[in-house]
């Protein structure tokens, strides 16, 4: 509409200052919105975290009240998931997928630009229920019923900001689809896509399937609250079990959708420092498809202890422990990648190293919480909160931190300082390990979640996790300012980067030019 | 120099994707009957089924087993404690399957104002539920207390002789609820 008037031999933003960013259709100027957006949530919500480790260093009430402490699980969870990881990987994605297929730019540039100026104001409106009357939401970020209507006069903006968060996902999700679908290079069929590609693509898919229904659910809930509804209000005929059930409906596909962009981050950083391509391909395609559809069919594994047939359990427990066979066999094709290749621990490297190794043991408790006996025994302990933050942190995280290190020289064009990066990586590791792996004693001594307070053979471990929170917390620091010299200056680095490695993205300049692929590349 | 080429196919593609947002959105909802329709195929809505058997009455299943007895026990929850006194008469009775037992409940409205209750009923094990029959039921319709009234709610039931020998004790249990008028209606 706009080629008539359009410039043709610009090579910068056509517009500076801010109305750059606002206005920008740019998917490396989205994509660095996205990136540092999800920053500044990673430490939003971190803050949050350490306000919980402090209030659980000591038994007893210490710093902040019951409710107050509620609040801070409940958006923790929330800034994080939705502020601090998605963003981080539509971010990547925005980046990293134009270059990697060989398009000019996203198929739908407006909507792109759209969809990441949903998330500031959505994150506007949930942060600022932290000072309404009766304050943020404390129910939770599960956001059970009954409990969750007892919001103060947060709840409506709770439920609105969560409307545009999905928005937002499913916005990106469409302009991914679409991308992938249509703008490869000419030659570039789906197999030979990078896996990076491919998981963002299922990614992508599932958060169409899933966003609308939890979007649905907070939909319900909001009626149930104000326009005489009665989905989940057992005085009215309905039932709160029920939006357990739609909840989970979204909320499993949601935690693949956490970690399987991390998974193709993995899938391209450590060929590149084995030097040898990845082992199973093909195999890698399939068994993210299959974690995909098995986490449609694995949602009430979250609700064991609320009242199931026998044969329910058996179903969930069933096909939950499937979902260990195709994870399996990308851990398996990761370790025979690096298997005899001539490998070298850059930083990325180091950090895709540990993921697989500290994703796995997240992946075992998670074996551990699907068998139904035990799970009983383990529900709402830390040893729940010990699993998923294993998969989520030194997971998704780390997997997040290892493309930010891998690529962050073809957008800065400039190297990141290694030695700050090796001491980033080697005290966030050791920190989250003291961080989170006792909580996995907490929690097998039935220590439960979500409560300030514990009995005092508790302890010692929380003041270790404490310690090892605040470690970590405060590495991240080292991130930063390592980010922040890494844009500003440093040696300069090369068109490739790295030790040759595979992929259209190492083929354009470093820094990659405002415009790249104008002319689609041969593959 | 634009990749017109594919501009059509994109404008399907985004179509496809958002009817498809569009579907899973309305399959939220759709959710809700699907849910009830579940739970009444598989026996797990023991309201459902409890309601059901109302007007059943005494007449179909009327074969008694004087061989035993079965352990039925009541049991009573509110939500809102400060707002209602709720209690069984009995907290369990002995039963013979296929004659009729009868029990009372005392509700007190603790609020200075009228209200009106709705019960919902529940029955465990899960393979009574379709055994269980009630005529009498304050559970059945809304109930209205005047302020700081008390009551007595009587009710009565039977239990069939088809009831599985291995079930020797019942729970039925029962949460009051303040409702809305007309919230409740069954």
């Amino acid at each position: 509409m706009s080629d008539t008037t359009h410039e043709e031999h610009h090579d910068g933003p056509h517009a500076s200052g801010m109305w750059r960013w606002l206005t920008t259709t740019n998917h490396k100027d989205i994509g660095t919105l996205y990136l540092v957006f999800s920053l500044i949530m990673f430490l939003v919500g971190g803050t949050m975290a350490l306000i919980i480790r402090t209030e659980l260093f000591q038994p007893g009430l210490q710093l902040v009240d019951p409710h107050f402490f509620n609040q801070m699980t409940t958006m923790h969870a929330l800034v994080m998931i939705f502020g601090a990881l998605m963003p981080a990987f539509v971010g990547l994605a925005n980046w990293q997928i134009p270059l990697m297929v060989g398009a000019p730019d996203m198929a739908l540039p407006r909507m792109n630009n759209w969809s990441f100026w949903i998330l500031p104001p959505a994150f506007l409106l949930l942060l600022g229920t932290l000072f309404m009357p009766g304050g943020a939401p404390a129910g939770g970020w599960t956001l059970y019923p009954p409990l969750i209507l007892q919001t103060g006069d947060a709840f409506p903006f709770v439920v609105f900001s969560l409307h545009m968060l999905g928005a937002s996902s499913i916005l990106g999700a469409i302009n991914i689809i679409v991308t992938i679908t249509n703008m490869r290079a000419p030659g570039m069929g789906f197999m030979k896509m990078p896996l990076f590609v491919w998981t963002w693509l299922i990614t992508a898919y599932l958060l169409i399937g899933a966003m609308p229904v939890l979007a649905g659910a907070i939909t319900m809930l909001l009626t149930d609250r104000y326009f005489d509804t009665s989905f989940f209000l057992a005085a009215g005929g309905g039932d709160p079990v029920m939006f357990q059930h739609i909840f989970w409906f979204f909320g499993h596909p949601e935690v693949y959708i956490l970690i399987l962009p991390a998974f193709g981050i993995i899938s391209q950083v450590i060929p590149t420092f084995s030097r040898k391509p990845l082992f199973g391909y093909v195999s890698m395609v399939i068994a993210t498809s299959a974690i995909a559809f098995l986490s449609y069919v694995v949602w009430a594994h979250h609700m064991f202890t609320v009242g199931m047939p026998a044969a329910g359990m058996l179903f969930f427990m069933i096909t939950t422990m499937f979902i260990a066979v195709p994870t399996g066999v990308k851990i398996f094709n990761w370790l025979a990648t690096m298997w005899r290749g001539s490998i070298s621990f850059e930083t990325p490297m180091l950090f895709a190293v540990a993921f697989v190794i500290l994703f796995t043991i997240g992946g075992f408790s998670g074996l551990m919480l699907a068998l139904v006996p035990a799970d009983i025994e383990y529900h709402d302990t830390y040893f729940v909160v010990a699993h998923f933050h294993y998969v989520l942190v030194p997971g998704a995280i780390f997997g997040v931190i290892a493309g930010v290190y891998y690529w962050l020289p073809k957008w800065t064009g400039h190297m990141y300082n290694e030695t700050l990066g090796k001491w980033h990586f080697w005290l966030s590791t050791i920190f989250v390990n003291i961080l989170f792996f006792p909580q996995h004693f907490l929690g097998l001594a039935s220590m439960p979640r979500r409560i300030p307070d514990y009995s005092v053979q508790f302890t010692e471990f929380n003041m270790i996790s404490t310690v090892g929170a605040f470690g970590f917390g405060l590495s991240q620091l080292l991130f930063v300012w390592m980010l922040v010299k890494c844009v500003k200056g440093g040696e300069k680095a090369s068109t490739e980067v790295w030790d040759d490695p595979e992929g259209l993205e190492w083929t354009v300049p470093s820094p990659a030019p405002y415009h790249t692929f104008e002319t689609a590349p041969k593959v | 120099m634009k990749p017109a080429r594919r501009k059509g196919g994109n404008r399907r593609l985004v179509l496809t994707l958002g009817g498809a947002v569009a579907g899973m959105f309305a399959f939220a909802f759709l959710l809700t009957p699907m849910y009830e329709v579940f739970c009444e195929l598989t026996g797990l809505d023991s309201e459902r089924l409890t309601r059901a058997t109302r007007p059943a009455g005494s007449a179909v299943a009327a074969e008694i087993d004087e061989n035993r007895t079965v352990t039925v026990e009541f049991l009573t929850n509110t939500m809102n404690p400060a707002a209602w006194e709720f209690q069984p008469g009995d907290l369990s009775i002995e039963v013979t399957p296929g004659r009729t037992a009868e029990t009372v409940f005392y509700a007190e409205n603790l609020l200075p104002h009228d209200v009106i209750s709705v019960t919902r009923p529940s029955v465990r094990p899960l393979e009574a539920v379709s055994h269980v029959s009630k005529q009498v039921c304050f559970c059945f319709e809304e109930q209205a207390f005047a302020a700081g009234e008390r009551r007595e709610l009587p009710m009565r039931f039977t239990i069939d002789s088809e009831l599985p020998a291995h079930v020797e004790t019942l729970t039925l249990a029962y949460t009051l609820f303040t409702a809305e008028p007309g919230i409740g209606g069954s």
